[in-house]
């Protein structure tokens, strides 16, 4: 019997249709709902789903509006990954996915090729991440894997166990950001500097470039400002900046190996804190 | 509360249209899609088809013939 890994959401019965088609196509077994709310109590009944592929302009309630509330409401599967599908991509919606770890922003008209592409890629990342949490769960004792990560010296160039580590405490980092700009409101800084330090890593961890432009973006602050933190981060040597050497107009911005260390340094004390909280401590 | 939809509505909708069209068509292609798959992948593009046609002329309406001669006509005058 084939419980179906991906949930596919689309107020356009259409579009339900040719993606169920396309997944199929390829073997791959998705449940469909045309709508958000729906979705979200198909969640909870189908507990072998660990995709979720969402339109973003639903009547309703919208894409990124259900990735918040699947977060929150089955906040018990942190490993959920969900893919954005649109016909209306924006700047600021593709941000704002890439805030929500949404694994994938695809503008439509999409091939089956890339649908399928990247609906494997998110399996493939969230079976890892369900995987490396299974042990600690099962047994009721915390994981060895965050001792293992405190011991190792780059966890970056480490295990596929020891980066699923770091990219679930880079998710739960994030998620944590996105609730504080919710509650302190936009006009608060909430640290630009810091906030591309933990873009920079999100791209290591992808083992992607990130360009300073690109970088700029990924915080709500303007570019002016951005700009200039960049320049601190360089200045501070915790970045460099990289010339592109096929487009002499772009630079990317990387770690170097004291930035990187800080970065993981921070999101280990936070795994840490998390397992095992100190006494006293709430 | 009737509002017409506006260009960039109207546009998004045509890009939703076109990718029903084309993963309809894309597996119309694909070998081994089943007989009636096929009549359903087929039913589906040409439903899909229709509506864009439909958005098409609704976007004709909406956006000026040639934009930029007119504005520049207009600035002459």
């Amino acid at each position: 019997m084939n419980q179906p890994n991906i949930l596919i959401v689309d107020d356009d019965p259409l579009s339900l249709r040719v993606y169920s088609r396309m997944l199929g196509s390829a073997g791959l077994f998705p449940a469909c709902s045309n709508s958000p709310g729906e979705a979200i109590s198909m969640l909870g009944s189908l507990p072998a789903v660990d995709v979720v592929l969402t339109d973003l302009n639903m009547p309703d309630l919208g894409g990124l509006e259900l990735i918040e509330l699947a977060r929150s409401q089955h906040s018990d599967r942190p490993w959920l990954k969900f893919i954005v599908v649109t016909g209306a991509a924006t700047t600021e919606s593709a941000v704002q996915a890439l805030r929500l770890q949404a694994s994938d922003y695809i503008h439509k008209p999409a091939t089956k090729l890339q649908l399928v592409d990247s609906v494997n890629r998110a399996l493939k990342a969230a079976t890892a991440l369900r995987s490396s949490r299974l042990p600690r769960e099962s047994t009721g004792k915390p994981t060895s894997g965050v001792h293992h990560a405190l011991t190792e010296p780059h966890l970056t160039q480490g295990t596929a166990d020891s980066r699923s580590l770091l990219r679930n405490m880079l998710s739960h980092k994030l998620a944590a950001q996105s609730l504080d700009r919710e509650i302190l409101g936009e006009g608060l800084s909430l640290g630009p500097a810091w906030e591309m330090m933990l873009e920079l890593m999100n791209a290591h961890l992808q083992a992607r470039r990130i360009s300073v432009t690109a970088l700029c973006l990924a915080t709500p602050v303007p570019m002016t400002t951005a700009l200039r933190r960049v320049g601190e981060l360089v200045d501070t040597g915790l970045v460099v900046r990289v010339p592109d050497p096929s487009d002499s107009r772009r630079a990317f911005v990387e770690f170097t190996e004291i930035g990187q260390a800080k970065v993981e340094e921070y999101l280990l004390a936070l795994a840490a804190r998390i397992h095992f909280p100190p006494s006293g401590s709430q | 509360m009737n509002t017409p939809p506006d260009l960039e509505s109207l546009v998004h909708a045509l890009n939703g249209r076109l990718g029903v069209i084309i993963g309809n068509l894309e597996l119309l292609l694909t070998p081994g899609t089943l007989a009636n798959e096929e009549m359903a992948c087929a039913d589906d593009a040409w439903q899909a088809a229709c509506q864009a046609a439909e958005l098409i002329k609704s976007i004709r309406q909406l956006a000026p013939v040639n934009p930029v001669v007119q504005s520049a006509d207009s600035s002459r005058s």
